[in-house]
């Protein structure tokens, strides 16, 4: 069963002469479980993509259905509340709180759904992330690859089942970068969580279940279970 | 931590220098905007009270009208205050003595004394036909006090009166004369006994924040005054703002530029110290909504945050 649906989604910016088609009718599909990969180059619509798919901006045209369920029909407080617990997303600049420690910063989300976090699994994830040591230490005292590592718990906190990942080696050196890549398979398998990431280096892209390209607004799957062309 | 609202106080506690010197600058421009335009205020208020020192009470002084137009004037609910003054043998011509000082006579209502003008300068006003005031220097010329009688001659005869008190010397000096002033029935008592017809004058104040020029336009348009009947009070009509000298419209103007100025800089400090802080916190509840923070949430969280800022703005950390 799909996870994701992505069809015909499509996200103009502006108008009239100045208007800028970012996708151009994008459809896909993703099975739970499966580590994607979205490679382009800067401004073909892979930000723009994740996005929409995440729920932090509005198509011009088109749906997302996640886990069967059509986002954007939702009110805003549902979908808030939806994408709070349905979706993780680790950003490149890794927007942490910085008044936060490691610890807050990763159980704030399950603060904002008015829960309270399960110890063990937060145990558990800080050890998997490499972070116990950590815990209590602000984003400031930590180094780059420690910080979207702190995200990275962040966007697993709550379990999601999609995750979305904007470039989070972009920042990191190779030897990070590699950490980082093999915590988020590593975290997909453990958790059946379907990654979707997006990257420009091609080491990681290759070592992704498909990769996704996006030119120009138009998206082709570059090879993957089904060899499909997208739009 | 317990809520997601705790981030608010840790957030608020990093930042207090910060909320420090926004809530000082913003402090800091409300009260320079307020000092100077208090400082305006009390300038105008010092010369206001100089005014009615120096000129008088009174908006507009009506002459020549009868004493039944006079008096729908003083029933307009635009008007303050109304006196009446007269006065014979103002130019000193006449014989009118008091010992062998040459005298007025000048007739007034306790209004001209008590409101419109400020001289009187000890005892009350004559309340009943046998009393006067007289000009200071009559103490000095006739060695009077308050109590004593003194003696009016005029070409009709003499009046005898009782000192009720002293107003200070206004022409008196330059004339080298005693004025004597009377209630208005004592003053129609000596008119008609030395066959003058004069008709008082009648000074009008009318109420603050009224339009004063509306009124006088009104009050000419309706018993059909003329320049000639009617004169102003230039500086009181000036003070209120409704002159139409050219000199003090053009004073309005800088008046109304600088007011402007003032409250646009006032504003524009404020404005920044606050413009900065919002582009703080925009990102900050960026990130929140990012990570999952509803709408709902974000106000909550601001609400905390004033509250915060509205009780410790200066604690020491």
């Amino acid at each position: 069963m799909n996870l994701l649906e992505v069809k015909q989604l499509s996200k103009t910016y502006g108008s009239g002469e100045a208007a800028v088609k970012a996708l151009k009718d994008v459809s896909f599909n993703v099975p739970k479980g499966e580590f994607v990969a979205v490679v382009g180059e800067s401004g073909s619509g892979k930000s723009t993509l994740l996005n929409m798919i995440g729920a932090l901006d509005t198509p011009t045209n088109g749906k997302v259905f996640i886990d069967g369920k059509d986002i954007f029909t939702m009110k805003d407080s549902k979908l808030t509340i939806f994408r709070r617990r349905n979706i993780g997303f680790i950003f490149q600049a890794f927007n942490l709180i910085p008044e936060l420690t490691v610890e807050q910063n990763i159980i704030f989300p399950v603060l904002l759904d008015y829960q309270k976090p399960d110890k063990r699994y937060l145990e558990e994830l800080l050890t998997v992330l490499n972070l116990k040591d950590r815990r209590n230490h602000l984003p400031s005292e930590l180094s780059g690859g420690q910080q979207q590592r702190v995200a990275i718990g962040r966007a697993l906190i709550t379990r999601p089942a999609l995750i979305l990942a904007d470039e989070p080696t972009g920042n990191l050196d190779t030897q990070n970068s590699s950490e980082v890549i093999a915590l988020l398979k590593e975290a997909s398998r453990k958790y059946e969580q379907t990654i979707i990431l997006i990257t420009h280096n091609r080491s990681i892209a290759a070592s992704a279940d498909r990769v996704l390209n996006v030119s120009d607004g138009v998206l082709t799957d570059l090879g993957g279970v089904n060899n499909e062309k997208l739009s | 931590m317990k809520s997601y609202l705790s981030l608010i106080p840790i957030s608020a506690k990093v930042h207090r220098k910060q909320n420090r010197m926004t809530i000082l600058c913003i402090v800091l421009a409300v009260f320079l905007v307020t000092a100077v335009f208090s400082m305006a205020d009390m300038g105008i208020r010092m010369e206001y009270a100089s005014a009615k020192i120096k000129h008088g009470n009174w908006h507009i002084g009506v002459h020549g009208i009868s004493a039944a137009d006079a008096e729908k004037i003083a029933s307009r609910p635009d008007v303050a205050a109304v006196s009446e003054y007269d006065v014979i043998n103002y130019d000193i011509k006449n014989d009118y003595y008091i010992g062998a000082k040459r005298a007025a006579v000048a007739g007034m209502n306790e209004t001209f004394l008590t409101d419109t003008f400020d001289y009187m300068t000890e005892g009350r006003f004559p309340e009943n036909e046998n009393e006067a005031l007289v000009s200071e220097n009559a103490k000095d010329i006739l060695g009077v006090k308050i109590g004593d009688s003194i003696t009016l001659k005029t070409p009709a005869g003499d009046l005898e009166y009782t000192i009720s008190g002293f107003e200070r010397d206004r022409d008196s000096g330059k004339y080298d004369a005693i004025i004597l002033c009377v209630n208005m029935t004592a003053f129609d008592k000596v008119r008609t006994a030395n066959g003058i017809t004069t008709v008082p004058e009648h000074f009008y104040r009318f109420n603050k924040y009224i339009n004063v020029r509306k009124a006088i336009n009104e009050i000419k348009e309706q018993f059909s005054l003329t320049e000639e009947n009617v004169s102003e009070n230039v500086v009181m009509v000036g003070l209120s703002g409704f002159s139409e000298n050219n000199v003090v419209q053009g004073m309005y103007a800088v008046a109304a530029f600088l007011f402007l100025l003032i409250l646009t800089a006032g504003v524009l400090m404020i404005a920044s110290s606050l413009n900065s802080n919002v582009m703080q916190r925009t990102k900050f509840f960026g990130m929140l909504r990012c990570t999952g923070a509803s709408k709902k949430q974000i106000k909550n969280s601001c609400a905390v945050r004033l509250c915060i800022g509205a009780n410790q703005p200066f604690r020491q950390e």
